[in-house]
């Protein structure tokens, strides 16, 4: 069987140091999205 | 998540939920993920399922290092469902608590009176309800002065006490560029420059823009959000003056003059079942008045949602449903393609990732929107909502501005709105999909379950799995979105 895997994003993904990447994460790095109002 | 790829069924693409783990792997090793899936994924959390095509590949337990692997990026723990969820609570904590503490954005209303009566909006009412006649004013320049002065105070609440960036002002109405407004608007401008640097946007009906001409572009109202419903014939019937006469021309003529200043030019278009078919119409209009080649012109379809109960479904589409019918007719009608849909920014920002293996915490939301962090939308008598959808109402403000500029909050009904966020409902506290759709819009989720501490799915699931999908095979197409335009649709 084909045993492997291809990760897409970061090499870091590291789900036990998540707090202290969060902790360092840029605020300013917010994601988007739109907003419903049909005005 | 289980992400097939449209052209390869021998691979799933795996996404975790919170460790920012997108990883392609053998359709085998996604089949032992699933087997050992303690709760299989069922139809349970509002309205999404996580079928997918590739899932039926036999499962095959991996080499320990592959385990070892997938543990690392999240797929597997040795947790228990608690301690899972005590971990998750804490992650979107701290996002939140981060976003949170971003400057304020406001939102400023110098009237809840607008020259338009178009049938679907929120605000309709106002305008056609005698009842609501008291709310027909306009912002004085005591109250101008009166917020120019709150906003120190407000910025504190975030963590700034000294001048930082530029302060962000969107206009919000009704419409807040009426030719009538000109002086306040002039007056609303200084007063926040002399108080500090600060950038201006607007959400436009764009019919009395003329009155504006000089203070569209750079250097003053920078980006404008725009409406038109269709062509100028049908346009003409849903976006109608209070006479009944339509209001195309008249903003088609004053896109031409903004994109001449220099301002940028976000069309929106509201769309249903019943305006869906002349989209390639306008698109094909749009080309023809040379706005697609203006580098500061673009325009997005955004699905009309019945929220005061007056809108029937069956007329309606959901963001999947939209994005769907629009994908179809693209084959005949290519011109759509100058179009935004629903996901295409999450479809540009997966794309990026993929291409430059970046990191994808970033992406990841705790709230859906500013209403559940730092925007401030403020009336024309100073009141202050978290939400614009919820203005006009002084029961559900969430704080005001006395005379002498000192905001005021309730303190547990601004609570009430800074606090939904993904962990603090159970439904998607419970969702895999929660941390990039952020819950979904507080007013329509209030809609369906009564409280903004509910779900508003709109297909999420779906769309993110066909919209990881469709990236992962796009992933080296270039992005062409102002990050401006953006950020102002992300308001």
């Amino acid at each position: 069987m084909e045993d492997k895997i291809e990760k897409l994003t970061t090499e870091e993904v590291d789900v036990e140091a998540l707090e202290a990447r969060l902790e360092l994460l840029d605020p300013g790095m917010t994601p988007g999205y739109y907003c419903y109002g049909d005005g | 998540m289980y992400v097939d790829l449209p052209d390869d069924r021998a691979h799933v693409l795996l996404v975790h939920g919170y460790s920012g783990a997108f990883d392609k792997v053998p359709a085998s090793v996604a089949s032992y993920l699933r087997s050992l899936d303690e709760r299989p994924p069922k139809p349970l959390y509002g309205d999404w399922t996580d079928t997918g095509n590739n899932g039926d590949a036999e499962a095959t337990r991996p080499s320990d290092e592959l385990l070892a692997l997938l543990t690392k990026r999240g797929y597997l723990t040795s947790l228990t469902r608690a301690e899972e969820r005590a971990r998750f609570d804490r992650l979107v904590q701290m996002r939140h608590e981060k976003w949170s503490a971003l400057p304020p954005a406001y939102t400023l209303m110098p009237t809840y009176d607008c020259n338009l009566r178009c049938g679907y909006c929120f605000q309709d009412h106002m305008r056609t309800d005698a009842r609501y006649e008291h709310l027909l004013r306009f912002m004085t320049p005591q109250v101008v002065d009166r917020i120019v002065a709150a906003m120190p105070a407000i910025e504190e609440r975030h963590g700034l006490t000294q001048p930082g960036a530029p302060r962000n002002v969107m206009f919000f109405g009704g419409e807040p560029l009426l030719a009538r407004s000109r002086p306040l608007i002039d007056y609303l401008m200084a007063a926040i420059r002399r108080a500090g640097p600060a950038t201006f946007t607007a959400v436009s009906n764009g019919t009395q823009l003329d009155a504006y001409e000089d203070v569209l572009g750079p250097e003053g109202i920078t980006v404008l959000q725009i409406t038109i419903d269709g062509t100028p014939e049908l346009h003409d019937t849903r976006r109608v003056h209070a006479d009944g006469t339509g209001s195309f021309a008249a903003i088609a003529r004053n896109i031409d003059l903004a994109l001449g200043r220099g301002a940028k030019i976000d069309v929106r278009m509201n769309v249903d079942r019943s305006n869906v078919d002349v989209l390639p119409r306008l698109a094909s209009l749009f080309e023809e008045r040379g706005w697609f080649r203006d580098a500061g012109f673009s325009a997005y379809v955004a699905p009309v949602h019945g929220t005061k109960g007056n809108l029937e479904r069956k007329t309606t589409f959901n963001s999947h449903e939209l994005g769907v019918t629009i994908n179809a007719m693209k084959r005949e009608h290519p011109q759509l393609g100058k179009f935004d849909l629903p996901d295409d920014d999450l479809a540009r920002n997966l794309r990026s990732l993929f291409r430059e293996h970046g990191d994808a915490l970033p992406q990841m939301k705790a709230a859906y929107c500013g209403a559940h962090t730092s925007m401030y939308v403020i009336d024309p008598f100073g009141d202050i909502y978290a939400c614009w959808e919820r203005t006009g109402d002084k029961n559900l403000r969430v704080g005001w501005i006395e005379a002498d500029g000192t905001p005021q909050f309730v303190a547990d009904r601004l609570a009430t709105w800074r606090k939904r966020n993904v962990s603090s409902n159970e439904t998607c506290g419970q969702c895999r999909y929660s941390m990039y759709c952020g819950g979904g819009c507080a007013v329509l989720a209030e809609d369906v379950h009564g409280t903004i501490f509910g779900n508003y799915c709109d297909a999420f699931g779906r769309r993110f799995r066909e919209t990881v999908g469709r990236a992962y095979g796009e992933r080296h197409l270039a992005n062409t979105v102002d990050e401006r335009v953006a950020s102002l649709r992300a308001l």
